[in-house]
């Protein structure tokens, strides 16, 4: 019954205003010349957003008020989930999403953080917040998912031969009915071979870049036969901007053809942590990319390593449903 | 350049990505199991490449059998620098 789908009713995205060329990010960071230049020319990142003087809660809440104010009744906002990669990125004491909550106005919401995936935990936190409101049964509830963290440190800011990371953030409405967007299917794996993420051993870096494209694909095929569907029938594939180099990689896999996957991001903000599926999504909506019965493939990556995908449907045209637009302020 | 002037090339190519020189610039000697680069050290070879003799890659149509050896390495350089002029 469309009634029990996991549902997206809403979606924000923002980015910090100041922007950085990747090859003056590379060199701060220490890295050789052909080092920065083999992020630019292979792995196809140009700029990324980044501002060191604001703070992380005022990065979050910039999508998050948004959202949050297009909702009637606040109340209806049962759970804040916030959805990050670094583990740790308040100091201790400080839970960042019981604070997130309260900056918004939802004293009442049950927030808490979702970690332990990497940078595919944004989609399971969309999978959790469906399951939540499903357990509940309140057709009118709702839940919202906050992603966004703070390229703070050196250890936070490179992937080895990567990736380098990009500041931005999102906030995304969930319910289980109602929505423009209905999530269709969604398909997770970990393979702790590589659980020590930024940390793995020099093989476990090469073995885990060799069957990155083969295990990518196997957990989107996964999810496009959850939705009863194929890679045929997809209107786009929305993947995280990790970079050019390993995505044209996994559409080798896949077999098909480069157009299909938005990469046009990639360039403009790098890789953001869980962020980019959600900002890719509201730059193809302000672009009016977003079909009435559009169906989209979400896919992001984590190190540790988990590879995630997430099947949604366009019931309505965003652009058409003012419940269902999508704002960037970027 | 020709032949060996290319192999020198890439001889002060691989010094530079390795930090240590390169003695064997033998044709047969292989990139991977003789000179332990790997998939990302390559193309940062590659990199180094461009800046040094004026080599263009296409990031796109990358294939790694032009990397398995300093001889399939030079044939890349050189195809790749006839086409340029």
């Amino acid at each position: 019954m469309l009634a029990q789908l996991t549902t997206l009713h809403d979606l924000a995205a923002y980015a910090p205003q100041e922007s950085a060329d990747v090859l003056d990010v590379a060199a701060d960071l220490g890295l050789s010349r052909s080092q920065g230049r083999l992020f630019h020319r292979v792995h196809g990142l140009d700029r990324l957003r980044q501002d060191p003087d604001q703070h992380l809660f005022d990065l979050l809440c910039a999508p998050a008020r948004t959202v949050v104010e297009r909702v009637a009744d606040h109340e209806d906002i049962r759970y804040l989930i916030y959805a990050h990669t670094i583990q740790q990125v308040t100091p201790a004491g400080l839970d960042p999403a019981t604070r997130i909550a309260e900056l918004l106005g939802l004293p009442d919401a049950e927030a808490f953080s979702l970690t332990q995936q990497g940078c595919a935990g944004g989609l399971a936190a969309v999978d959790a917040a469906g399951e939540l409101l499903r357990a509940d049964g309140d057709p009118a509830a709702k839940a919202l998912v906050v992603t966004g963290e703070k390229a703070f440190s050196k250890l936070a800011r490179l992937i080895d031969n990567t990736a380098i990371m990009g500041e931005a953030s999102a906030a995304c409405l969930v319910g289980i009915g109602g929505g423009p967007a209905v999530v269709r299917g969604y398909a997770v794996r970990t393979d702790g071979r590589f659980s020590h993420g930024i940390r793995m051993t020099p093989q476990a870096v090469r073995d885990f870049g060799e069957s990155y494209p083969a295990d990518l694909a196997a957990v989107i095929q996964e999810a496009l036969a959850e939705a009863a569907t194929d890679l045929s029938e997809l209107t786009a594939v929305i993947p995280h901007n990790v970079n050019r180099s390993s995505w044209l990689r996994v559409i080798k896999e896949l077999g098909v053809d480069k157009q299909l996957v938005y990469l046009d991001n990639i360039p403009r903000y790098s890789h953001c942590f869980c962020v980019d599926p959600f900002l890719n999504l509201v730059t193809l909506r302000e672009q009016g990319r977003l079909a009435a019965g559009g169906r989209y493939l979400l896919t992001a990556v984590g190190l540790g390593a988990t590879y995630a995908a997430m099947v949604i449907d366009m019931v309505v045209e965003p652009a058409t449903n003012e419940e269902a637009s999508c704002q960037a302020r970027q | 350049m020709n032949r060996p002037e290319t192999v020198e090339a890439i001889g002060k190519c691989l010094a530079e990505v390795l930090k240590h020189e390169v003695t064997d610039l033998g044709e047969d000697v292989r990139l991977f199991d003789d000179l332990h680069l790997d998939s990302t050290s390559v193309l940062e070879l590659l990199m180094v490449l461009e800046d040094n003799v004026g080599l263009e890659i296409d990031p796109e149509n990358l294939d790694m059998d032009d990397f398995r050896t300093i001889g399939s390495l030079a044939d890349y350089v050189d195809r790749n620098l006839a086409l340029r002029d």
